[in-house]
């Protein structure tokens, strides 16, 4: 250890021979020098450890005792001052003074007891303590500190304490000072509370803690106390000081923030708007929950070195509102077409800030992100059935007016045919007449359809077994050519429906499929039928939740497929893919009037060149809300006779339901067997004149045999009773239907014929 | 043979059933407005009407509601080309408020003669 450089400076010349014998004994003094006139300018370039100053005359003014301390104070960094003036100004000296009092007689004994501590201090290390305790810095700090600081002594004292401890305790310093903590504390909170944290600092320990007091009272706030050791030269702790500080705001403020934060977060991951940070490249450093689920993004490190260019499905485009957004600061697209990491082409509403640095350069760029691809395929939805409504209003308007004109037009060619007699030409031309409003009543029926202001009769209808006749039916016209997958739920789902317009329906959505594939190399028709919940199809059709059940019925092909516009325009009237001349342009408007009617609905799935796939949606009946109906145990037997196999098995399920039995004959042979082989004979007889080998004429002419004659009911393709009327015993046809009819009339005048035979 | 009550705004119509209907020999009084109907109407006397329903001012339902009310037991026959009121159909409210048939138009006379004969035994 280097040896202290001590400067002693005396105003007594008799007196420093002494002071040096006695400082010399224990130090080992580099500098033993005196001034008589405290010149210590003549030890210029010198530095000291240590200076003291000696004050020997009471005539202070005689000595140049201001400039001994000012000349000190630059050339030593601790200064001890031994005077025995009680006024001792030292604020002219930057190093810290410890100031020494003796009385006038005891110098030598004060200056014995002052060697013996300056080895002390030179021990302990002089500059801290006279740090602690004199540094006018220190008492700066100590005294404008935000806490309370008090010096704490192995007795419990307080033996320095800062201004702010005093206001606390409403006392001042000197009544603070030498007060022990028990008497400012109480017994109790000193004893169970203080004590043991001081005494765990007293054995070296620094203590930190937080506690509440109500220091005034009735306004408890939260402090941080802590206690740190102050050790001596001989590294014992001989105090500890206490620093108490006031962190009520700061604790609200940090839990405000910490809370701020919670929520921020939280109201980040969970807003429905997806928020991107890119920098001004527009290369994605951030994104949120939402931005991902938008984007297809599974993870967030899926989107690392990916830019909002390689989102955009035209990256040029990009670089121009890359160009607006940094040049405005603020860029708004109300729609931006997007494809996700998937590929997937997706619409959204985006709008782009830009942050600045202070100097006014581009930092961030920030985008908000709302998918609206569902909200522009509503729109879209929503204008084609608003399309659809009034084309089919207009349509049903014109087809009502319409039926009246025809309704004249057939009447009066009914009763010219009659009048007309033998005249071949006339009855021809009549004839056609009548064919040809067959055809206009087959056109404004489909109309009706359409624009659902046709009578759909509503009954119990196996959705399935309509499908599986009607597939059959379409099978047989493709000659092996086009493969038919067919599945089928087994839920056995029974809509309320008309089987007839059921049947119509399917057979123009299987026909459409079958039209689709006839240029392709692989020609498969896939059904499906399936049973969903009305909240699946209420998503699916894009209405609000429907109660109950549906049954869907899929039907895809490996055709053509259609383009956007052709998948919206599908349903309207007239609007067809085909050449002129084949289809009517109808049927898929006739399809979704009748299934509107029936409360469900259709969607088209479709991609150019990718095939098509039409599903239909149509309730379940609810089987408590169905009519009670008290069968007929035995309500009938009818005689079918007609070579449509198809048709029968509409009627069929049509009357099943209702108790009725139904047999085919589809030849006059057929019709002899029926009558004499079965065990119950005919209640009546639906007689289609659609034979090339039976027809009315010959039927009567076998009926007449019988014991007793059934009703018949007469379905024409052509009108051909007219011709054949005079030829046909009265009574026996009991009701005249002309082609095309409904399940509905044939259901009804086959109740009123078994009615009015009972 | 019936006396038929024929109501139908449209003349075309109206002309060529009265003829259809005079030609098998059934008696035709004809009105062209659901209020002429009702006017015209003589319990007892006719016994069959034949109504269509989509007509300017009242309608046909209104001709069949009103002989219903007033407890007549007259036939009646509903004749339609269609539309739709609300979410039935015109020709379902006719049976439902007490037509004893409905046809939808065009229909053949022979049909609309074959009801006619029926309905009056």
């Amino acid at each position: 250890m280097m040896p202290l450089r001590v400067l002693i400076l005396v105003n007594d010349d008799h007196f420093r021979d002494e002071a040096v014998r006695l400082f010399s004994n224990s130090l080992r003094i580099e500098a033993g020098l005196f001034s008589g006139r405290c010149d210590c300018d003549s030890y210029s370039g010198q530095f000291f450890d240590l200076i003291f100053i000696v004050e020997l005359h009471t005539d202070r003014s005689s000595d140049n005792y201001t400039n001994a301390l000012s000349a000190s104070g630059r050339k030593a960094s601790s200064v001890v001052l031994l005077t025995p003036f009680d006024t001792v100004t030292t604020s002219d000296i930057a190093n810290p003074v410890m100031v020494y009092r003796y009385s006038a007689g005891d110098l030598p004994d004060e200056l014995a007891r002052l060697v013996a501590d300056v080895v002390d201090w030179t021990e302990a290390g002089l500059r801290i303590d006279s740090h602690l305790l004199n540094d006018r810095l220190s008492e700066h700090l100590l005294h404008h500190s935000r806490s309370m600081i008090s010096v704490i002594s192995r007795e419990y004292r307080y033996e320095r304490v800062n201004n702010n401890l005093c206001r606390a305790h409403s006392l001042s310093g000197r009544e603070l000072e030498g007060k022990l903590l028990s008497d400012v504390w109480g017994d109790d909170i000193f004893q169970g509370e203080i004590r043991p944290k001081i005494d765990a600092c007293f054995s070296g320990e620094a203590i930190s803690y937080r506690a509440g007091f109500d220091i005034q009272p009735g306004e408890e706030r939260l402090y941080e106390v802590v206690f740190r050791p102050f050790r001596s030269a001989r590294g014992i702790v001989s105090h500890v000081i206490a620093e108490t500080y006031d962190i009520t705001d700061i604790q609200e403020s940090k839990e405000g923030y910490k809370r701020l934060s919670v929520e921020l977060k939280h109201l980040e991951s969970n807003i429905p708007v997806g928020l991107i940070r890119c920098n001004i490249r527009g290369d994605i450093l951030y994104l949120n929950n939402a931005s991902m689920t938008i984007l297809e993004i599974e993870r967030s490190d899926m989107a690392e070195g990916m830019g909002i260019a390689d989102f955009y499905r035209d990256r040029a485009l990009f670089s121009i509102h890359l160009d607006r957004l940094i040049r405005s600061g603020r860029l708004s697209l109300g729609r931006v077409y997007l494809k996700t990491i998937r590929g997937r082409d997706i619409a959204c509403r985006v709008t782009g800030f830009t942050s600045f640095k202070s100097d006014g350069e581009p930092l961030y760029l920030d985008f908000s992100m709302e998918d609206i691809t569902r909200e522009i395929e509503l729109e879209r939805e929503l204008a084609n059935a608003e399309r659809l409504e009034s084309v089919g209003a207009l349509a049903g308007g014109i087809a009502h007016d319409f039926n009246n004109i025809l309704t004249a037009i057939y009447g009066y060619a009914e009763l010219s045919l009659e009048d007309a007699g033998e005249r071949g030409d006339l009855r021809n031309n009549m004839t056609k007449i009548i064919n040809a409003v067959s055809r206009a009543r087959s056109l404004t029926g489909q109309i009706l359809a359409f624009s659902r202001q046709m009578e759909q009769m509503k009954v119990e209808v196996d959705l399935a077994g309509v499908l599986k006749e009607t597939i059959s039916f379409i099978r047989s016209q493709t000659d092996g050519e086009v493969v038919f997958r067919e599945l089928y739920d087994d839920s056995g789902a029974i809509v309320m429906a008309d089987p007839t317009q059921l049947f119509r329906v399917f057979l123009n959505i299987l026909t459409n499929a079958v039209h689709a594939v006839e240029d392709s190399d692989e020609k498969i028709i896939s059904s499906e039928t399936k049973l969903i919940e009305g909240e699946t199809a209420g998503r699916e059709i894009s209405r609000g939740i429907v109660a109950g059940s549906y049954v869907t019925v899929s039907v895809s092909d490996t055709g053509c497929g259609m383009d956007q516009e052709g998948s919206e325009r599908i349903f309207e009237p007239y609007y067809t893919t085909r050449e002129t001349g084949k289809g009517s342009g109808l049927g898929l408007s006739v399809v979704h009037g009748i299934v509107s009617e029936m409360g469900g609905d259709i969607v088209v799935d479709t991609l150019k060149g990718k095939g098509t796939t039409m599903t239909i949606y149509i309730p379940v009946a609810d089987r408590s809300e169905l009519p009670y109906r008290d069968k007929d145990p035995h309500p009938g037997k009818i005689l079918y006779v007609s070579n449509n196999m198809h048709e029968s098995k509409v009627l069929r399920l049509a009357l099943e339901k209702s108790g009725f039995c139904i047999e085919q004959a589809s030849s006059g042979s057929d019709f002899m067997r029926s009558l004499s082989g079965s065990d119950q004979y005919p209640d009546l007889i639906v007689f289609v004149d659609d034979m090339a080998h039976f027809n009315l004429v010959e039927m009567t002419s076998l009926l007449k045999d019988c014991a007793h004659s059934p009703p018949v009911i007469y379905i024409s393709e052509n009108n051909n009773y007219s011709r054949e009327e005079n030829r046909i015993p009265s009574g026996i046809v009991k009701h005249l239907l002309v082609k095309p009819v409904s399940l509905k009339e044939i259901t009804g005048a086959i109740e009123l014929s078994l009615l009015n035979t009972r | 043979m019936a006396t038929i009550l024929l109501v139908d705004d449209d003349e075309s119509v109206r002309e060529m059933l009265k003829t259809a209907l005079s030609r098998f020999r059934h008696s035709v009084i004809d009105a062209s407005s659901a209020k002429e109907a009702l006017a015209r109407f003589k319990p007892g006397v006719i016994d069959v009407v034949v109504t269509d329903i989509l007509m300017p001012d009242e309608d046909g339902l209104t001709v069949i509601r009103k002989l219903r009310d007033g407890e007549s037991d007259v036939k009646i026959v509903a004749i339609s080309g269609g539309g739709k009121a609300g979410p039935d159909n015109y020709l379902n409210l006719a049976r439902a408020l007490g037509a004893d048939r409905v046809i939808p138009k065009p229909f053949s006379i022979n049909e609309l003669i074959g009801i006619v004969e029926e309905l009056t035994g």
